[in-house]
């Protein structure tokens, strides 16, 4: 379970996050739908403790976040597996490495050989084959980065995935297989997903939930079949553009 | 005019305050959690070994161009052989540090920070954070090491390359012969020269590497953000770096007298 209680976060004198509240139960595939620099990032952000809201409370299942140190956000960071908007991936290191440095870091593994079967694993579930285990990031497509990072990510075995814009950049095909993917595995791992996210049409077909932020504020929030019925002018203009693409 | 003067003095020494923190920040993290030596010898090599050539160049045309220099002056006075020890204490006090430390921010500077603006930009340092990593202690504590370690042992080698440089030149071309210049070095150039000068490189390796660190973690923005990173580490080390080499000689100066003369 994850709940904002009145969540604020400012930049000078720009307000990002306005009183936000809401609550995801276990399991959900959650999406928050927004446009752009209406705070949807700094949401997720909030979460893993790299950005800190000036006031409310954030909780995790039992544990209040606010006020956590760096050292204490290690648990929650191992709870909670963040995909970026960029892959993220370090340049400097393989893709084997880049995999396993989550569960090295985190002392998850204590041989190489569960280290080597885990990454392995998470690339078959990600869809990407044994060949890219020796190559760079910069020897990859943007879209078998993004997997990478999504194994990355699963390599620790969390019990929530965050996904800050995972389609952004891509093309149709690779965006739909991304969503699929999302989809799978939180069915699959039975792991709870908040995806911050434009694509209303991707909303549509794979979230239990989906929450509106405009301007810093939650403007609405429902099932994809409830949010059809919304007379919210931003809900509308999200919901047309998701009919034109399935035109 | 005077405010925007007041605020602008109040930037810069916040500016440099923050830096001088962050630099105790990563002391802390290193007595603390240690170092990735496996990092650390990744980033020598990146900005150690790939430097070594222009340094080798540059060092090589700094002596030549102080025994240039120099072989003018001493050719008034008839002092051609005193040309070796003066060129070499004088390019090892101050001329050479200096202009082998400028090349080196234009290159391990520039290089560290753009690198580590990218890691910002792209998201690399917040990952690195999600993943349960210190950032500070797996990236900016062994680019630290590897950079000072590497300026100071490129310095040195800039220094020795630029009295080969002044001999050389001096043998083909000022008629004075190596054998000659070399003989006069130790005549001239002291025990306190080679010590200033290295005292001015190992702070000046000091200074590229924390300017460098603290601007490239500090990015912000995109492709602009990072362009604005190297234009600022470029402009901070150069003007660090004079205000230091300045501090230096005075510093050196005073001291030499000091024992010199046996009294304050």
């Amino acid at each position: 379970m994850i709940r904002f209680d009145k969540v604020c976060k400012s930049f000078g004198a720009k307000t990002v996050l306005d009183r936000v509240s809401f609550e995801i139960s276990q399991g959900q595939i959650v999406f928050v739908i927004g446009k752009s620099g209406m705070g949807k990032s700094v949401l997720l952000k909030n979460i893993v403790g790299l950005l800190r809201p000036d006031s409310g409370e954030i909780w995790l299942e039992n544990e209040e976040l606010t006020a956590l140190d760096e050292l204490r956000y290690l648990g929650v960071r191992k709870k909670c597996g963040m995909v970026f908007q960029h892959p993220a991936l370090l340049d400097s290191l393989t893709i084997y490495e880049n995999v396993a440095f989550g569960i090295r870091s985190l002392g998850l593994l204590d041989s190489e050989e569960k280290i080597e079967k885990s990454v392995v694993e998470k690339l078959r579930l990600t869809h990407l084959g044994l060949d890219v285990l020796q190559l760079y990031p910069q020897d990859l497509s943007f879209g078998m980065q993004k997997r990478a990072a999504i194994a990355r990510t699963l390599a620790v075995e969390p019990s929530y995935l965050l996904f800050d814009e995972p389609t952004t950049g891509l093309d149709p095909v690779t965006t739909n297989a991304i969503n699929k993917l999302i989809q799978d595995l939180s069915r699959q791992l039975k792991v709870t997903a908040l995806v911050v996210s434009h694509d209303m049409h991707c909303a549509l077909t794979i979230a239990d939930k989906i929450l509106f932020l405009d301007q810093g504020r939650m403007i609405a929030e429902g099932s994809p079949s409830s949010l059809m019925k919304s007379p919210l002018s931003l809900v509308q203009q999200f919901l047309s553009e998701a009919k034109e693409r399935l035109l | 005019m005077i405010s925007k003067a007041l605020n602008s003095a109040t930037g810069v020494l916040e500016e440099l305050g923050s830096t001088f923190l962050f630099m105790l920040h990563s002391v802390g993290t290193f007595l603390r959690e240690g170092v990735s030596f496996r990092q650390m010898v990744n980033q020598m090599y990146a900005v150690g070994v790939r430097s070594l050539s222009t340094t080798i160049f540059a060092g090589l045309f700094v002596g030549a161009i102080m025994a240039i220099e120099i072989h003018v002056q001493l050719r008034d006075f008839g002092a051609e052989g005193f040309l070796g020890g003066l060129a070499t204490s004088v390019t090892i006090r101050n001329i050479g540090p200096v202009l082998i430390a400028f090349m080196l921010s234009a290159k391990v500077g520039a290089y560290t920070s753009a690198e580590l603006a990218t890691m910002v930009v792209t998201e690399q340092i917040d990952a690195i954070r999600c993943l349960g990593t210190n950032p500070i202690s797996y990236i900016i504590v062994p680019r630290m090491i590897a950079v000072i370690i590497c300026s100071f042992l490129l310095l040195t080698i800039g220094l020795m390359m630029s009295i080969g440089g002044g001999m050389v030149i001096s043998n083909y071309f000022l008629h004075v012969s190596s054998q000659t210049y070399i003989q006069n070095i130790p005549r001239v150039v002291s025990w306190w020269s080679v010590g200033t000068g290295s005292v001015k490189s190992f702070v000046f390796g000091v200074l590229i590497a924390t300017i460098a660190c603290y601007q490239g973690y500090h990015a912000k923005g995109g492709a602009v953000g990072v362009g604005a990173t190297v234009r600022r580490t470029a402009v901070q080390t150069l003007v660090c770096i004079i205000i230091a080499d300045y501090m230096l000689s005075t510093i050196s100066a005073f001291f030499y007298e000091w024992f010199r003369v046996g009294q304050l």
